[in-house]
């Protein structure tokens, strides 16, 4: 298996032929066949229902001009019109029904099966592509398609009562036919022109609006600033501004939408009126019956209108089809992270080595070359280094969120790859720059790794940070509800909930991106303590932002350039004078307290820090 | 947040609350079909045309009508059927729009509970500011600040120090009258703020929020914001004191540079500085400063530090701040929790009498 293809060779957009593509939506119409076969054959039944009014109006004229007394002939084709009227209603009650739940059960299982596999992409995938281009797949190009299914239902029936009528009418006076069928190319080119021209000024109409849209926002984010120098008019006047020239943009797309059917009814008023005409003039001439005639002028517009939704219809059905090839290939993106094995372990020692290991991300340079690594099993160790020095990487490849190209990475001397995933991330705590806390109380997020830990165990574990004084900043302790995605709770909090949780799980792997948001002093020592409790029981790696993590550690790695290039203890590494004591002076230094009781000192004196 | 998801093994249950989500939105458009298919206007229509024609037919056999006028007749109850048809759409259009109206007419007849007290004490402001007895509530459920006695001194600098959610901020929204208190009353050099006018006060107040928001303009017309008349050296001198400068410089177009959206991206620490010197040009009285940015490298926090250090000089200075560098040279540190003041001194006087503030300036060992 090659990885190095695996990473770079699969670009996730890929065109299927179009055969491939209509089997593909075929697999998710499939399971509504019988519902499809049922709204094909009222599809069916309606348009050529649709087309018989006129025919059977035209009977009765035929009828009643001939001989009044032929009752019994006119009430059954009135009857038959009556019933025609109301089967018509009766068909579009069912086809809509029938719609409705194919393409909802449709969308959902296409949403469903592009949201899983967008998930259960790896994280290579998830930093090369948006999330909002990928929620943007799952919703709007959904929706795209859906309107495709139901055009596509709504077109088949214009088409199908559109060739009833032709047939209908070539029989009946095939010259008055012929002329009604020259104006289709015209009607085509008109639509098509129109359609043009309509989406020109929704385009800027759009882009107007989007400038209004983003002053707004602008405006309201900056409100506070505005009233606080008491700007409120100056902001105010730019508003206007912008909203005067969206005014008039949107002023011009309204008027040129709102000619689209004058425009179009005026073809169909003009077809009607030539045909009238000439019409009148075959019946004095006894060619066709006055009824016939009466038939063919109803009928145009019969005739005309599906023509009309035809001719958009082309464009609708590009977009959803390339609607459709976008969610495929976001369902069909192949992953790169990809198990040898499926081996379960039992408990971890926490042994983990890096041996020549190669790795880059998909687009980018060398991270990592010929990177070793050796963690004892319960050792703290810390990653210091500059940004883009590759201390995510690490931390990244043991929690096998990204695929590595060369060397080795074991785990208790066994690859990685070859341990069932779910399996092994159970055996290692992760805490990320922001914490996962789902919706439920502190108690629940705490026990979510270790189901079976009692209440009283919790409460126990939580008395030992701060005597347990966190607890009490939750407005119902243990029970306090967290809040989607732990939103109803300080980011501080949320942290210590998602410690007090790797505290409780006993991890035989800890992996720490420590988050650099400021949090008050009071909860950060808090933090401090619970972090402290867990480097007691398990091997830990620490990307450590905090100077106190990089003290409480056993080794710091200092990395540079994907190598290292320093480790030992904090003492010994800041007593040599290399490279820590510099990224100490950049990173660490205003976090100690001897830096905080030097400003205090400054502040004394501080005329002294007078720029003149 | 996919990689949070992806730590905590919980891929499966994300998917599962999808699709539960998604089987709501399912049912819910499926009801909606359902009651477009039955859209009874069409049914009416259908109706109209069967029983149209057998009416005009029996007008024919009794000689009131001609064929001709049967024919105009059915011609024009065919016409009825495009706005029938179109009409399936409008409903739901109409009760979008009223809905919208409904909308945009609450905002506009949202009523301002502050007065703004024009005929009230306006002068230059001293910077004495006294809480006393002050309870607030943003809701009737639990009361966010609770009995606060506070005096400060002109010039004076307060560490305002606390959990999140403990009512550092509020307090703060009190000194400017974002919001009146409850109870009690707040004071400045002695008057009552509900006896300011309003615009005398705010002018002589200036407030740093914890989220900096700068405009999508240069940088020179966003450091000139509150003084839209400031000449090219005031905001020169605002950006040297507020330690911006030199960044400043760095950037492509200096001081012409345009950010935001469309421009340069400005780091936490550059949004503050810039911020400072935006209040440098408007000179307050009272400058109140929600210091919540973390500094990522020691030579931003050296700089944030001397403006703040500047910046307080010569007034009332309120900082909400997790520094402890702040903490350790304000003249007055008041220690919120839970909407009390759990303690309040001098640094030295709070080593002295609380035990969670010393801890937190002892290593841990």
């Amino acid at each position: 298996m090659g990885f190095h293809q695996g990473l770079v060779g699969e670009a996730y957009d890929r065109q299927y032929s179009n055969s491939a593509l209509l089997r593909r939506i075929w697999t998710y119409a499939r399971p509504y066949s019988t519902k499809l076969w049922l709204m094909l054959i009222t599809i069916i039944l309606q348009g050529v229902i649709g087309a018989l009014p006129p025919v059977l109006v035209a009977r009765v004229v035929d009828t009643g001009q001939v001989n009044t007394t032929a009752n019994r002939l006119l009430i059954i084709l009135v009857l038959a019109v009556l019933v025609i009227e109301v089967l018509g209603y009766v068909f579009y009650y069912v086809l809509h029904r029938l719609l409705a739940r194919v393409t909802a059960d449709i969308s959902r299982n296409l949403a469903t099966d592009a949201f899983s596999a967008s998930i259960q992409q790896d994280m290579a995938f998830h930093d090369r592509y948006s999330s909002g281009k990928i929620v943007s797949r799952i919703t709007t190009d959904n929706l795209d398609f859906v309107l495709l299914i139901q055009l596509t239902v709504d077109v088949l029936g214009s088409v199908i009562q559109s060739l009833t009528v032709g047939v209908i009418l070539l029989r009946t006076e095939w010259r008055l036919a012929l002329a009604l069928f020259a104006f289709v190319p015209v009607t085509m080119l008109i639509v098509s022109v129109y359609r043009n021209l309509a989406r020109r000024v929704t385009r800027e109409g759009m882009r107007a609006m989007a400038n209004v849209n983003a002053n707004i926002k602008e405006t309201i984010s900056g409100i506070s600033v505005a009233k606080n120098f008491r700007q409120e008019d100056s902001i105010y006047q730019d508003f206007k501004t912008t909203n005067e020239t969206s005014y008039r943009v949107n002023y011009r797309r309204g008027f040129v939408l709102s000619i689209v059917f004058p425009t179009i009814r005026t073809i169909g008023g003009i077809s009607i009126a030539l045909m009238t005409y000439y019409g009148a003039l075959t019946v004095t001439q006894g060619l066709i019956s006055a009824g016939a005639w009466y038939m063919i002028l109803l009928s145009s517009d019969r005739f005309l209108m599906p023509v009309m939704s035809i001719t958009s219809y082309w464009t609708q059905v590009q977009t959803g089809f390339s609607a459709a090839e976008r969610i495929f290939a976001l369902i069909d993106a192949k992953r790169t992270v990809v198990q040898t094995g499926n081996y379960v372990p039992t408990r971890l020692e926490g042994k983990i080595d890096f041996n020549h290991l190669q790795f880059h991300y998909a687009t980018g340079g060398e991270v990592l070359r010929d990177f070793d690594l050796h963690i004892r099993p319960g050792e703290n160790v810390a990653i210091v280094g500059h940004t883009g020095a590759g201390k995510s990487s690490i931390a990244r490849l043991i929690t096998r969120f990204y695929e590595f190209q060369g060397g080795e990475l074991t785990i208790d001397d066994r690859d990685i790859r070859s341990y069932d995933l779910t399996a092994l991330r159970t055996h290692m705590g992760i805490v990320t720059q922001v914490p996962f806390l789902f919706e439920g109380t502190v108690e629940e997020n705490i026990r979510f790794s270790v189901p079976g830990i009692s209440r009283e165990e919790i409460l126990d574990l939580s008395r030992r940070i701060g005597k347990g004084e966190w607890l009490e900043t939750f407005s119902h302790g243990l029970d306090t509800n967290v809040g989607e995605r732990g939103s109803q709770i300080s980011m501080g909090q949320r942290q210590l909930v998602a410690l007090m949780r790797v505290l409780a799980h006993k991890p035989s792997i800890f992996i720490l991106d420590e988050a650099t948001a400021s949090i008050d002093p009071f909860t950060e020592k808090q933090i401090q303590q619970a972090l402290n409790l867990i480097l007691e029981q398990s091997t830990s790696v620490l990307i450590a932002h905090r100077l106190s993590t990089v003290t409480s550690a056993d080794r710091i790695i200092v990395l540079a350039g994907g190598e290292i290039i320093e480790e030992g203890t904090h003492a010994q590494l800041l007593a040599s004078g290399g490279n820590y004591a510099e990224l100490y002076n950049t990173y660490f230094r205003h976090q100690s307290l001897d830096y905080v009781e030097k400003a205090g000192r400054l502040y004394s004196s501080r005329h002294a820090l007078n720029p003149e | 947040m996919i990689e949070t998801v992806k730590s905590a093994a919980h891929e499966d249950s994300e998917i599962a609350l999808f699709k539960a989500n998604i089987q709501a939105y399912r049912d819910t458009s499926v009801q909606q079909g359902d009651i477009e298919a039955r859209f009874l206007p069409m049914l009416l229509l259908a109706l109209a045309m069967g029983f149209g024609l057998m009416h005009a037919l029996l007008l024919v056999r009794q000689g009131a009508i001609g064929m001709g006028s049967v024919l105009t007749y059915f011609s024009s109850l065919s016409l009825l059927g495009f706005p029938t048809n179109t009409s399936i759409r409008s409903y739901s259009q109409i009760s979008l729009g009223l809905a919208g109206a409904r909308r945009l007419l609450s905002v506009m007849n949202m009523e301002n509970n502050l007065d703004k007290n024009d005929e009230g004490h306006a002068g230059k402001l001293r910077g004495e500011v006294e809480f006393s007895h002050v309870s607030f509530a943003y809701t009737s459920e639990t009361a966010t600040l609770k009995d606060i006695n506070l005096v400060v001194y002109p010039g004076q600098t307060v560490a305002v120090v606390g959990q999140t959610g403990s009512g550092k901020t509020t307090l703060a929204r009190l000194i400017n009258r974002t919001y009146d208190p409850d109870q009690g009353s707040v004071r400045i050099d002695g008057v009552d703020l509900r006896d300011w006018s309003l615009d005398s006060l705010r002018s002589q107040i200036s407030i740093i929020e914890q989220d900096i928001f700068l405009f999508s303009k240069t940088i020179a017309e966003n450091i000139a914001f509150g003084k839209p008349g400031a000449t090219q050296e005031e905001i020169l001198v605002a950006a040297r004191k507020a330690q911006a400068e030199n960044f400043i410089n760095a950037l492509p177009e200096g001081f012409e540079t345009v950010i935001g959206e469309r421009g340069v991206t400005l780091s936490g620490g550059q949004r503050q500085r810039l911020a400072l010197a935006r209040a440098f040009l408007t000179d307050p009285r009272i400058l109140i400063l929600d210091d919540s940015t973390s500094a990522i490298d020691s030579q931003t926090e050296d700089e944030i530090q001397k403006a703040i250090m500047l910046a307080a000089e010569g007034r009332t200075t309120f900082i909400i701040t997790h520094r402890l560098s702040q903490i350790r040279w304000a003249d007055l540190i008041v220690v919120m929790k839970e909407g009390l003041i759990s303690s309040i001194g001098t640094h030295e006087e709070l080593m002295d009498t609380s035990e969670s503030y010393r801890n937190i300036f002892t290593e841990v060992q």
